[in-house]
């Protein structure tokens, strides 16, 4: 695909990558509040609502007055739990081959591109702690390659780190209960608005004219 | 009635606020939004066109909304903070026909901080962390509108009412709004409440009275120190084990002693304002019902005022206001002015009916006047022939005067005779008068004819016309025709200013009749007299003492002098000698 800055094109879309794994860490966050005091004064719905549409901004959701702090989530307040945000980068790193998929006219990215991207990713401090992800890039990449459905983005990997590494999340309290309920659904929907949002980003910084040039060639 | 004034607090702030019953209730039903409305459009026109609600409009239009009630300004930093962003948002609903769930979509990623503040807001009404306060503030006033209302309106009659029904016309209408409540599902409990107590009691009680909670706490730091964390989770329901909170607490000062003089005078100075009852109302709601408890407990009762309409404290069983209206007066002060005005009227009215009524009387009598002879007298002359004979008889008894007729019985005859023309023609007297006199006249001519021809006098022809007979005295009886005639006669002959005593002393007098040969008849010779002083005197001063008089009046003539003008120093002129310069 040609960028009218390749660099800076492919630093955006990494960035934008580790915005939206930050956009996840602090969604989950933010739903997990709500269980602490505003259970019955916030809808979960609300929250979901304003998340996806100002992903990868998550500010918005203090309107609704939750907040992330270390009272309401104290049980969050641990070194195991804080590698949950490079597991999330990582998680969506591995998925950056799916990105062949989309079209600037007939122009996708090219393999190195998009291991640029990844390799931008993961310089950035996204990380595979305990290879708890089972996917990987090259495992994705054959797959949009043969044109298979790539698995769906589950929150499987997150529940068994919790289980396994961060004990007070696994105890069994309705906070917690109502965490491992709403991240499975967080966590698709999340990949389905973050997998549009990437394709909008990657066409603002694709070279339109060129493409079409090469087009009528 | 002298005003009360109650102390109140409220949440997340240590202050004291006051708020005078009755007036702070008035103002707010009262309250004009008008002006506040148009700030906050205003405002958000202006935040459409630059991103952001300008602070001065804001400003503004907040300080125009603090006015309207004491709760209002106490909180309009916290619950009323956004007031204005409410006021928005309402009109934005309304112009564009919207729900605040699609506006709130709308706005869900702020392009600025506009819309930022639109959906911060509407979210906060979403959880339910805050309220449209503006739609809030206008539906509140209707209620205090329709309560006072209900409470205080009379039905028919003006007759001011007893406290027992307004009482219980405000239980009524509070349990109205309970009933609806519970059969809405709403828990009582979470209904607007004013909790009651002195100030130490409130809720914020360590941080109102913190110079007093510092000192006890550094009385007890050792011991709190030592205790570890009691607090409650906010969540928490805590409403049955609040006496256990209580007493967990107490257990730290339970061995207290009273403190030091100087601590206990330093106490006393910080605390001695403290009210015994302050109130802590959890909502406007709140203090609005509580502002109609009290004026129930402390008897003071509204009225709605006949001429204006506006509800007002009543001061005694009047239905006028006090309150200046449009007209620049107060109702009372107009309906007074009107009614003496209308009384006024009325009197006016009543005059014009009975100078109506007087002129129509006048009238009926001018009416009657007009059908009937006059009684007014009427002046006319005499008539010729009348004129003559009068002036025959004068002539023939002329001739006689001195020989058959006395001449005073002539002069007073012949003033009879011009006394009757005059009256006559001043209407005094009658023709038939005249007549009559001329009549009798004639019959005297005749006697003084015979008298002169048997050349004696007439006395007994006189005393035969006007005296027919004498009684036992020899004072003359007269009958009652002549009797008429002279008292006719005398008034006009003695004149209308004669004394009836001396009218009465000449009629006794009988009429003297002289014989023609004692009559001398002189010539008429007019008085004469040196000076003018003599002839005043001789009209005026019969009794004046001349010798007195000629002491009195300047026998030698005033010398007059021309004056001779002498021109004066300065110390003639301010009494100053030589030396005292």
């Amino acid at each position: 695909m040609k960028f009218i800055n390749e660099s800076a094109a492919i630093n955006g879309m990494a960035d934008y990558i580790i915005k939206s794994g930050v956009c996840l860490f602090n969604s989950i966050k933010y739903i997990y509040s709500l269980a602490e005091n505003e259970f019955y004064n916030v809808n979960i719905k609300d929250v979901l609502k304003i998340m996806l549409n100002n992903m990868p901004d998550t500010d918005c959701i203090k309107s609704l007055g939750l907040r992330i702090d270390d009272y309401t989530c104290r049980e969050m307040q641990s070194e195991e739990y804080n590698r949950v945000l490079p597991l999330i980068v990582f998680s969506l790193a591995v998925r950056i081959p799916v990105l062949k998929n989309v079209k600037c006219g007939e122009d996708t990215l090219s393999d190195d591109q998009l291991y640029r991207i990844y390799t931008a990713v993961i310089e950035k401090g996204a990380e595979n702690y305990n290879e708890i992800i089972s996917e990987t890039f090259l495992e994705t990449k054959y797959l949009v390659r043969k044109g298979k459905k790539v698995p769906a983005f589950t929150a499987d990997w997150y529940k068994s780190y919790i289980y396994a590494k961060v004990p007070a999340l696994a105890e069994i309290t309705n906070k917690n209960m109502f965490l491992m309920g709403f991240v499975d659904m967080l966590f698709a929907m999340f990949y389905s608005a973050m997998e549009d949002g990437l394709a909008q980003k990657l066409m603002e910084y694709a070279d339109e004219t060129a493409a079409e040039a090469e087009e009528e060639n | 009635m002298e005003a009360k004034i109650i102390q109140f607090v409220v949440r997340d702030n240590n202050n004291f606020f006051s708020l005078e019953l009755a007036k702070a209730l008035l103002h707010f039903v009262e309250f004009d939004f008008t002006y506040f409305w148009e700030k906050c459009i205003e405002a958000g026109r202006l935040a459409k066109k630059s991103g952001r609600l300008p602070p001065t409009n804001v400003s503004n239009a907040k300080n125009i909304i603090r006015g309207i009630h004491p709760y209002v300004e106490a909180m309009i930093g916290d619950d009323f903070a956004d007031i204005v962003t409410d006021c928005i948002i309402e009109y934005i609903c309304h112009s564009e026909r919207i729900g605040l769930e699609e506006l709130w979509v709308r706005c869900i990623s702020p392009k600025n901080l506009y819309e930022e503040a639109i959906f911060r807001r509407i979210s906060q009404y979403k959880t339910g962390a805050a309220m449209n306060q503006w739609s809030n503030l206008v539906k509140l006033q209707e209620y205090a509108r329709n309560k006072i209302s209900f409470i205080y309106d009379c039905d028919e009659e003006k007759v001011p009412l007893e406290y027992e029904i307004l009482h219980t016309r405000k239980e009524y209408f509070d349990l109205a709004v309970a009933m609806a409540a519970n059969e809405l599902g709403i828990d009582g409990r979470k209904m607007p409440s004013v909790r009651v107590g002195s100030s130490a009691l409130m809720p914020n009680a360590t941080f109102m009275n913190a110079r007093v909670s510092k000192a006890i706490y550094r009385r007890f730091a050792d011991v709190l120190e030592m205790a570890g964390d009691m607090s409650v989770p906010p969540s928490r329901d805590c409403v049955k084990v609040k006496d256990q909170l209580a007493m967990d607490s107490y257990a730290f000062v339970r061995g207290m002693k009273r403190p030091a003089e100087m601590d206990m005078k330093f106490a006393l100075e910080a605390l001695k304002d403290n009210s015994d009852e302050v109130f802590m109302p959890d909502s406007l709601k709140a203090v609005i019902d509580l502002e109609f408890d009290l004026m129930m407990k402390y008897n003071i009762v509204l009225r709605k005022c006949e001429s204006c309409g506006r509800y007002f404290v009543a001061k005694d069983e009047a239905f006028l206001c006090d309150k200046v209206n449009s007209s620049g007066v107060t109702c009372r002060k107009q309906y007074d002015e009107m009614k003496a005005a209308i009384e006024a009227a009325a009197a006016a009215v009543r005059a014009e009916e009975e100078a109506q009524r007087r002129a129509a009387e006048a009238e009926e009598a001018a009416a009657r006047a007009v059908s009937e002879p006059p009684v007014v007298k009427k002046g006319m002359n005499v008539p010729p022939e009348l004129e003559k004979r009068g002036q025959k008889i004068y002539n023939a008894l002329y001739k006689r005067v001195g020989k058959a007729m006395d001449e005073n019985e002539f002069r007073e005859w012949s003033r009879y005779l011009s006394d009757m023309k005059r009256n006559i023609k001043i209407g005094e007297a009658t023709i038939e008068q005249l007549e009559d006199f001329l009549d009798y006249s004639d019959r005297l001519c005749a006697q003084v004819k015979t008298a002169s021809k048997n050349k004696t006098h007439v006395k007994t022809s006189v005393e035969n016309y006007t005296f027919e007979t004498v009684n036992d005295k020899g004072d003359p009886i007269i009958s009652g025709q002549v009797k008429e005639r002279i008292e006719a006669f005398v008034p006009i002959s003695f004149g209308d200013d004669m004394p009836q005593e001396e009218i009465a002393e000449k009629k006794s007098e009988p009429v003297k009749v002289v014989a023609a040969d004692e009559v001398e008849v002189k010539p008429f010779k007019p008085e004469t007299f040196d000076s003018l002083f003599d002839a005043f005197m001789a009209d005026h001063g019969r009794n004046y003492d001349e010798e007195e008089a000629a002491e009195k009046t300047p026998q030698k003539p005033v010398e007059i002098k021309a004056p001779q003008w002498k021109r004066m120093t300065r110390e003639e002129a301010y009494g100053l000698k030589e030396d005292d310069e």
